[in-house]
């Protein structure tokens, strides 16, 4: 993911209201789509993004160039989905709902449902690293920062999920192939 | 063909090597392995095919939250404006503190009584009283830093300061360190100017734990400059509640002071405080640049002097616990020995000179250069209606209006300061509420109040009928409200309740717990200084929450004191946030222990409960959780 030149995220963090909206500007869509996987209701994703941007805001000052900026800000949104997740208990519900065995239709433009579906159903121990790997291109050592996992972990956790989902796809295809 | 033994060894490599993520060797290896394996290339291309698949999702359409965000954070700009300059406001405290520190050795201050016995409450008074008597020094420091990085496990410093009431300082710190490759490490040398109106900075760029001294080749020095300085801005603040030793002894409950050997030729007192109470005083070197951490559980040692009370010296000694251990593994320090000094601080030379030359706290104007925005001198009818009748002895030093049109009046008497900020009266902000403490304000009126914090000044927000007025100052917290009673404004009492659509947040008695939520229980123990300072219940989607919060009354160096949070119904924990957990018993059940944020959760008859104390270690955890009745 691109990063923010630093002289923009030092002027939001020295207070600067336009540079931190450039900010907004430039990260709501990854940080929406990334509480989008680990919630998946848009109502949750549209709370927690402004959250997430809120508790930004109000943590900029802290932030040191240690890390990368989206880095640091996708830690923000993960905590703030996981926050969020525990006031509901969302994730129960969200898992037994998803688990459901749902007929599907194979074509190209549902391929997409499917896989979407087949993501949200994995355990969100092995959903985080494949989103953050596979859907925002991060590499290992930036997912094993926003997890706060070992960067070997990444890379098994990541398989696991690639794995899981070959196989659920797979799986769906063949079934609904076998109806018709 | 068929998978052996091979094959499944090396399925997370062919999954790594799709994202580049195996080195060389292993590289290699894997593409002979595939070159001669037809299920191994299938098993590629099913795993690459979802990897695509996956890529191809983040393609959706996303919604324009940018309008409704900055609606949520304009506001915090506003009422929250000075407390969002902790950095320059922990550099500036930072000075105070060394100040504070060095003025100490060779002081000539009149002697006060001499201390008999030397008990908490006595000694805060005389630290408090000593402060005000400060006007001028100019000191030097010495200071050694161990366990920086594993290649450079000493370092040696000299900070000098130059200090003049009530807001001009001057902090130089040179690194005197013997690095390993000179050209390439990057030195320490810190620089602060500030005045009334503008402060300067200057330090090296941080490198990552893992950085130095790679990074260094890209390490550049930063300079930033403030002007328009409103008076104590993000308690640039002469003398800063948040660092100065009259806060770090604030801050301390159940002190004791021992008599110790001379330090430096002086008399002194020594007292030993956790990191967690230490933190203002010890991070007063920490102006910017890079310095190893300390954890809340680390032990200071600050010994004063027996007649003036202001610190002669100081160290901070790693605690030995497993807790510690794990923040320490967590933080990539490896050698720590427990009891081992970590940092140790000491005057060397002290002097009260008779005139310090104006230019010595000329601050350059270069740099990254922002404008504080404050103007100075409003009209006397507006400083009048704003002033307080009492000011706990305080004299006027400055008043102005802020680029938010807020208006300002500060007071200061040596290292002692208050402003009083005044805006139109907004619509209140539940969080803040909520998060403060709410009082009675003698005479009448409420105030909601937060202590000190590592980086913010205590605060009295007042929310009157059109106006609402913040006082921000290191007085003590009694001290805060009589000032408050004595302004024109009355401080409004907020909603009990705020409604937003199915969801509401309710202020609870934080004393009356099981009162507030039948479900939620009270803790039988606190430690030493802790009481209930606010309590708020939740209730959304069916699930109602209780937070309590425990601080103590004048300083919460992780601004969050103790945290207790209740919630009904509940099946099972949330999802673990981090890897460094324990499975613990708690009141009978299994539950889980996070050290790194200090957090205590379980499940017990249908409720979640978590204990929060990011500044003490699981027996304090548990202690508090095993009490709750």
């Amino acid at each position: 993911m691109e990063e923010p030149e630093p002289r923009i995220v030092r002027a939001a963090a020295a207070g600067d209201l336009e540079a931190f909206e450039g900010l907004v500007r430039r990260y709501q869509g990854p940080v929406w789509r990334l509480c989008m996987q680990l919630l998946h209701n848009e109502g949750m994703a549209d709370d927690v993004t402004q959250e997430a941007f809120t508790r930004a805001w109000r943590f900029l000052s802290r932030y040191r160039a240690d890390a990368k900026f989206s880095t640091w800000l996708f830690t923000i949104a993960r905590n703030c989905a996981l926050d969020e997740l525990r006031r509901n208990e969302r994730h129960r519900r969200t898992s037994d709902l998803l688990h459901r065995a749902r007929p599907v239709v194979p074509s190209d433009a549902d391929y997409s449902i499917e896989v979407r579906d087949a993501v949200a159903s994995l355990d969100m121990a092995v959903r985080e690293p494949l989103v953050l790997i596979d859907m925002f291109g991060m590499s290992y050592q930036e997912t094993a920062a926003v997890l706060a996992i070992p960067v070997g972990t990444v890379k098994s956790r990541v398989h696991r999920g690639r794995a899981l989902l070959a196989v659920a796809l797979a799986a769906t295809t063949r079934g609904t192939l076998n109806e018709g | 063909m068929k998978a052996d033994a091979r094959c499944e060894s090396l399925r997370t490599d062919i999954s790594a090597r799709l994202d580049g993520e195996i080195d060389g060797t292993t590289a290699r290896s894997v593409e002979q392995h595939l070159a001669t394996c037809a299920w191994c290339r299938r098993y590629e291309e099913s795993l690459a095919q979802v990897r695509r698949a996956v890529r191809l999702q983040g393609a959706e359409e996303v919604p324009d939250l940018a309008a409704e965000i900055m609606e949520k954070v304009r506001p915090l700009r506003r009422i929250h404006e000075a407390r969002r300059e902790w950095i320059l406001r922990g550099r500036i405290a930072g000075v105070a503190a060394l100040a504070a520190a060095l003025f100490v050795a060779g002081t000539t201050l009149p002697s006060r009584r001499s201390p008999g016995a030397a008990l908490a409450s006595g000694l805060q008074e005389r630290v408090r009283q000593a402060a005000r008597q400060l006007t001028d020094y100019h000191a030097t420091y010495r200071v050694l830093e161990r366990g920086w990085r594993p290649a450079v496990p000493q370092r040696r410093f000299v900070a000098s300061v130059w200090f003049k009431a009530p807001q001009s300082y001057r902090l130089q710190v040179r690194d005197l360190t013997s690095y390993p490759d000179p050209a390439s490490w990057p030195r320490n040398d810190l620089d602060l100017i500030a005045n009334p109106h503008r402060m300067w900075t200057k330090e090296p760029t941080v490198c990552p734990l893992a950085g130095p001294p790679s990074c260094a080749l890209a390490a550049r020095v930063e300079q930033r400059t403030i002007v328009h300085r409103a008076p104590f801005d993000g308690a640039g603040s002469v003398p800063s509640d948040i660092v100065v030793p009259l806060e770090t002894i604030a801050g301390a409950s159940g002190l004791e002071a021992i008599r110790s050997r001379p330090v430096a030729g002086h008399a002194a007192y020594r007292v030993t405080l956790p990191y967690r109470t230490a933190a203002p005083l010890v991070d007063a070197l920490e102006t910017g640049g890079s310095w190893r951490p300390f954890s809340p559980l680390d032990r200071v040692d600050v010994w004063l002097d027996r007649s003036t009370w202001f610190p002669l010296r100081f160290r901070v000694v790693a605690s030995r616990s497993r807790d510690r251990n794990e923040w320490a593994h967590r933080q990539g320090l490896t050698g720590d020995r427990p009891g081992s000094t970590l940092l140790d601080v000491r005057a060397a030379h002290f002097s009260i000179p008779s005139h310090l030359p104006a230019g010595l706290f000329s601050a350059p104007h270069v740099g990254l250069v922002r404008s504080g925005g404050f103007k100075g001198a409003p009209s006397p009818r507006a400083v009048r209606r704003l002033q307080p009748s009492d000011t706990e002895g305080l004299a006027r030093v400055d008043s102005g209006r802020t680029s938010l049109g807020q208006r300002v009046v500060a007071y200061a008497d040596g290292l002692t300061w208050l402003t009083v900020t005044s805006e139109p009266a907004l619509k209140w902000d539940a969080a803040a509420i909520m998060g403060a403490e709410q009082l009675p304000v003698p005479g009448g009126g409420t105030g909601y109040f937060e202590p000190a914090a590592e980086t913010l000044a205590r605060r009295l927000d007042v929310y009157g009928q059109h106006e609402h007025v913040a006082l921000e100052s290191n007085l003590p917290r009694a001290s805060l409200l009589r000032v408050a009673a004595s302004l024109r404004t009355k401080g409004l009492t907020a909603p009990l309740g705020f409604h937003n659509g199915a969801s509401s947040l309710t202020r609870e008695p934080a004393n009356a717990i099981p009162i507030a939520a039948s479900f939620a229980a009270a803790p039988g123990y606190l430690p030493d200084g802790y009481h209930p300072s606010t309590s708020f219940l939740s209730r959304s989607r069916g699930v109602a929450t209780l937070t309590t919060y425990f601080r103590q009354r004048e300083v919460e160096y992780d601004g969050v004191g103790i945290k207790l949070v209740q919630s009904r119904p509940a099946a099972a924990l949330p999802p673990p946030q981090e890897r460094h957990l324990s499975e613990v018993r708690v009141d009978g059940v299994l539950g889980r222990w996070s050290a790194e944020r200090g957090e205590l959760e379980w499940i017990s008859n249908g409720t979640y409960r978590a204990v929060s104390v990011p500044s003490f270690d699981l027996a304090t955890a548990l202690r508090i959780a095993e009490s709750l009745r």
